[in-house]
């Protein structure tokens, strides 16, 4: 009994984020990566309840009906039978489950599709080429390689490409988008300066990199968000150097 | 000895022979993809390894997805449907035996074509199997190994598009009496979902790859424009590419059904429920290609809708998977090697299935996509389910292909070996969502480090089953102890109505289901007219043919010489006009005969002719492909904010009497088919040749149309951005289609010089359909590119 509850209040505290989305309107801080762990984590208790009772089946039925002796009459019982009622329940099922998630889903993504405008965010253009990123500020000010950010503001990234097909992604933060010439997809996130260990530069870092074969260079395509405190993010933004 | 060896073999057109063709070849290319996959996971053990350099790498895996698809996965399913469904329905072989030679013989070389990229300057293809663009394009990917991986692929459409009619007609006109189509097998009710999807998913990446070629080869813009570009390449490639997947699981799928009923010992449960779970999936599967495009920026309701549809396919999948354990419950299961496939196939198949619903959110493809979090959930359900079961598959019909049997412990040996080696390889990726597919190599700050040793390590070891697997093949195949006629006690015609060891006698349907078929030709003096001497002493009976093998020897060396240089086109262009010349030839001179099926269960199809049923499989994919094409057309224009205005490029009055001219041509054709039809022929020849002389004015106009526009001032060319690319590909590819029709007209008035027999009224009867067709897309084609 207690295992059970036990098991509920985890279910119940994992999903709760996604829950908190669907049923209140966003404020403007939040962050894509914790709301998507638990999308992720409300799909995985559905997939791991529904596996385990077909791939146990599969692994149980054989054993437990499995034929003894060694009388073989080809061809008895292979009567067809049908009793719909229980697909019929699977199906209703899977329904329910998948209309669950789906509309979980479309909450998330509305949540990352919800961008600030750039008078609350900080507006930066993204140009993929072959093999980096290119990164322009709104005062003009341009890099390659590398996007530093003030903490706990909203970053709007605006994201093309030059050449080919790129995809662009900070992926420990949750956020992607491809990058394709003629295009301009928009994404967005807003990171606190606490993490675990800083970076070479003494500051939160996080990787960026492309997820879309783009030549010979493709597992090169990697990029650094350094993200710093407003006073030392404002001395940079408005000095020369990179 | 030998010759008569090689002969047959080149020259077969039994569906046996073609099956075991099928089986040899697609493992060969497996082995090879397979060689590919384990050079991969060598490179990706260790991080920043130096086994494969990036070029390398990038040709490996483009080549090894590729290989995998569409040379081994489909084609060893293609294997058993050659080999097992004719005896499954009670048909003596399928319904065009020449055509079926063709379709392996057009899928050997083709395969051929797109691995000698290897050996080409600058390497195969490596611009990934999805060959997404502007990547593909000749600025980005200069080397010919991605003109010549496109134009393998191209080769397989044609192998595809022929073999698929073969299939669906047999299935729908060479049943035996009483076969209904709820009695036919599960395997054969599976083969038939994927020719369906192959029929209607196929043209849209030929037109894709046709676009491409010609972006690469003749400067047009459809993927090299921002109006095309990447997003027109994911529509049409992914339009095929989704009910590909399918294709690659269904025939295991169904293999898993007949394994699972004769090794549980019961009949399927609720087999009407699994067909239409069969055409649920055939259906939907063509409505959810945009889960690989959440990224790209399209409208969020399209996403939504994708997102509802994907999960929606799930739902047949899940109806499937309750069938197969209600099936065994209260069942007497035997866990011989081909049920431990089946069982692990479908186990893995649950995996790969749940990972996929987690693909199929909008949102969580945010995380997901283009990283090894697909590259597990893909993995699991084409190697997984498709290729367990067709190992299954393998172990089951083994005994009837080969009259050996295989050892059960080295089967029960491979199987283990291979179950925990695969879920080593890709149980790990699932951990991996960091990090992106297709790298060559990654940092030890990363991490990632010892999951992908895991997976490598797995990968040597799944290696290691495959050697198991083909050891127990050739030890069998060599000095296997004899199989009994039905060893498994299987219920479906090709166990209990054929006696088993070696190829064996076709057409005898069980007495059960009514009257046997004629069961051989060799008793009638007419069946063979030309002094071919009787190729092996096995086949039963003489109908062979050299035109599949030199046709397709053909078109490969055209279609690789748009890499390799215009002489060798020119000199495939050649061998293919000889074949084909030869072909007509055979039959003006009637050197090859289909052996002839009695009357059996044809419906809904009883007062229709083969070849009629085969035409409209035949448009049907052609209705795809010009869909395809002029969807992209309206998809370009509609994002190009510049098109020419109407008459400013064209001359519209002579495309208008052009039009006319086509359309009497039109007329003139049913005329002759109205007369065929009411029983007077006194007229047709006439009414053919003014359909030919008209068919020609038009391609003379449109060869002057196209004249002038290229050498006008300014010229016109196909270079000259998007409208130019639009209407010479279109214009040229109707000329193309207008052409050949041309060329068979001329056929039918030579064959039908010496008088009129039925089957040559139903010739013109059909070709009638094909004239009637290519008119009708004209009339699409006309407004669109000149009038508007």
């Amino acid at each position: 009994m207690k295992i059970l509850s036990k098991l509920i209040n985890g279910i119940g505290s994992s999903t709760r984020p996604v829950l908190e989305t669907l049923s209140v309107a966003f404020a403007s801080v939040a962050e894509p990566a914790a709301t998507y762990q638990s999308l992720f984590n409300l799909y995985l208790i559905f997939a791991i309840v529904a596996g385990s009772i077909t791939i146990g089946s599969l692994i149980l039925f054989p054993i437990l009906y499995r034929k003894r002796g060694t009388a073989e009459e080809p061809g008895t019982e292979r009567k067809e039978r049908g009793n719909l009622k229980v697909i019929g329940l699977v199906v209703v099922l899977m329904v329910a489950t998948l209309s669950t998630t789906a509309y979980a889903s479309f909450s998330v993504k509305d949540f990352y599709l919800r961008h600030p405008d750039c008078k609350t965010a900080i507006c930066v253009q993204v140009e993929a080429f072959q093999w980096a990123w290119n990164f322009t500020y709104p005062n003009g000010k341009n890099v390659v390689g590398l996007l530093r950010v003030p903490q706990d503001t909203p970053i709007v990234l605006n994201v093309t490409s030059n050449d080919v097909f790129h995809s662009f992604s900070i992926q420990s933060l949750r956020i992607k988008t491809d990058a394709i010439r003629g295009r301009y997809n928009v994404i967005w996130f807003n990171v606190p300066g606490t993490c675990p260990s800083n970076g070479k530069s003494g500051y939160c870092e996080y990787r960026i990199q492309c997820f879309e074969l783009c030549g010979l260079g493709h597992a090169f395509m990697t990029g650094r968000l350094i993200v710093m405190p407003p006073t030392d993010f404002s001395t940079y933004y408005n000095s020369s150097g990179p | 000895m030998v010759k008569t060896w090689i002969k047959r073999w080149l020259y077969t057109t039994d569906h046996k022979d073609v099956g075991i063709l099928y089986f040899v070849t697609s493992f060969y290319f497996g082995f090879l993809a397979a060689l590919l996959a384990l050079f991969m996971r060598t490179q990706l053990a260790v991080p920043n390894n130096k086994f494969l350099g990036a070029a390398e790498y990038n040709q490996a895996v483009t080549m090894h997805g590729l290989l995998m698809v569409f040379w081994f996965l489909s084609p060893l399913g293609i294997a058993f449907a050659n080999y097992f469904i004719p005896p499954q329905i009670g048909a003596k072989d399928l319904a065009f035996p020449r055509l079926n030679a063709l379709s392996y013989w057009l899928y050997a070389f083709g395969g051929l074509v797109t691995f000698i990229g290897f050996f080409s300057p600058g390497g195969a293809a490596n611009a990934g199997w999805t060959n997404y663009s502007p990547l593909t394009s000749i600025q980005f990917s200069p080397n010919a190994g991605e003109t010549l991986a496109a134009a393998g692929l191209i080769i397989v459409s044609a192998s595809v598009t022929v073999g698929t009619i073969n299939i669906l007609t047999t299935i729908l006109f060479h049943r035996a009496p009483g076969m209904t189509f709820m009695k036919m097998p599960m395997f054969t009710w599976f083969i038939f979902f994927t020719m369906l999807q192959m029929l209607w998913s196929f043209p849209s990446l030929l037109a894709g790859l046709i676009m491409l070629e010609s972006d690469r080869l003749l400067g047009t813009m459809f993927f090299t424009s921002v109006a095309g570009g990447s997003i027109l390449w994911d529509n049409v490639f992914w339009f095929f590419g989704h009910p590909e997947v399918y294709v690659v699981l269904l025939p295991a799928i169904g293999a898993v059904m007949e394994i699972f009923q004769v090794f549980s010992n019961r009949a399927l449960y609720a087999k009407k429920v699994a067909v239409g779970a069969g055409f649920a999936i055939v259906a939907i599967s063509f409505m959810i290609y945009g889960h690989h495009m959440f990224l790209t920026g399209i409208n969020v309701t399209e996403q939504e809708v994708f997102t509802i549809n994907t999960e929606t396919v799930s739902i047949p999948f899940g109806a499937l998977m309750v069938i197969f354990i209600a099936t065994m419950y209260r069942s007497a299961v035997k866990l011989a090697t081909p049920m431990l496939f089946a069982l692990g196939s479908l186990a893995i198949f649950v995996i790969g299935g749940l990972t996929g619903v987690f693909n199929s959110s909008l949102a969580l493809d945010i995380a997901q996509r283009g990283t090894f979090f697909v590259v597990g959930h893909f993995h699991y359900v084409m190697v997984g389910a498709s290729l367990f079961g067709l190992f299954g598959a393998t172990y089951y019909w083994w005994p009837k292909m080969t009259g050996k049997m295989l050892s059960e412990s080295l089967g029960k040996l491979h199987f283990t070996v291979s179950i925990i080696g695969f879920n080593l390889i890709f149980f790990p990726m699932f951990f991996l969502m960091d990090m992106p597919r297709r790298i060559v190599t990654y940092t030890a700050d990363t991490g990632w480090g010892p999951l992908n040793l895991l997976a490598s390590i797995g990968a040597y070891i799944f290696i290691f089953g495959h050697i198991i697997f083909l050891t127990n093949l050739l030890r069998s195949y060599a000095r296997g102890p004899p199989a009994a006629p039905n060893p498994w006690n299987g219920t479906t015609l090709e166990w209990t109505s054929w006696k088993g060891g070696g190829p064996s006698p076709i057409g005898v349907a069980a007495s059960s289901i009514g009257r046997p078929l004629l069961s051989s030709l060799s008793a009638d003096p007419h069946s063979v007219r030309s002094s071919h001497e009787t190729v092996g002493s096995e086949i039963g009976h003489q109908h062979w043919s050299s035109r599949p093998i030199e046709l397709s020897l053909g078109l490969a060396v055209a279609l690789a010489g748009l890499g390799f240089g215009f002489p060798i086109f020119v000199l495939g262009l050649v061998i293919l006009a000889w074949a084909l010349v030869g072909w007509v030839s055979d039959d003006l001179h009637d050197k090859f005969l289909v052996p002839d099926e009695q009357p059996g269960n044809r419906w809904p199809f009883q007062t229709t002719t083969k070849l009629k049923l085969g035409m409209w499989a035949f448009i049907s994919s052609e209705f795809t492909f010009f869909g395809v094409l002029l969807g992209s057309y309206a998809f370009v224009r509609y994002n190009f904010s510049y098109w020419p205005p109407p008459g400013s490029i064209h001359n519209i009055p002579i495309a208008g009497a052009n039009t006319i001219i086509l359309l009497t041509s039109g007329l003139t054709m049913l005329l002759a088919v109205q007369s065929i039809k009411a029983g007077t022929i006194k007229h047709v020849r006439a009414l053919l040749g003014s359909t030919l002389a008209l068919g020609v004015v038009f391609m003379i106009i449109k060869g002057s149309e196209w004249y002038d526009l290229l050498t006008g001032s300014p010229p016109f060319t196909p270079q000259t951005g998007l409208p130019g690319s639009t209407f010479f590909v279109i214009t040229g590819i109707h000329g193309a289609h207008v052409t050949a029709g041309l060329v068979a007209l001329v056929y039918l008035l030579v064959r039908t010089r010496n008088g009129w027999t039925p089957g040559k009224r139903a010739t013109v009867e059909h070709f009638g359909l094909y004239w009637a067709f290519v008119d009708m897309v004209w009339v699409f084609v006309f407004p669109l590119l000149y009038l508007v």
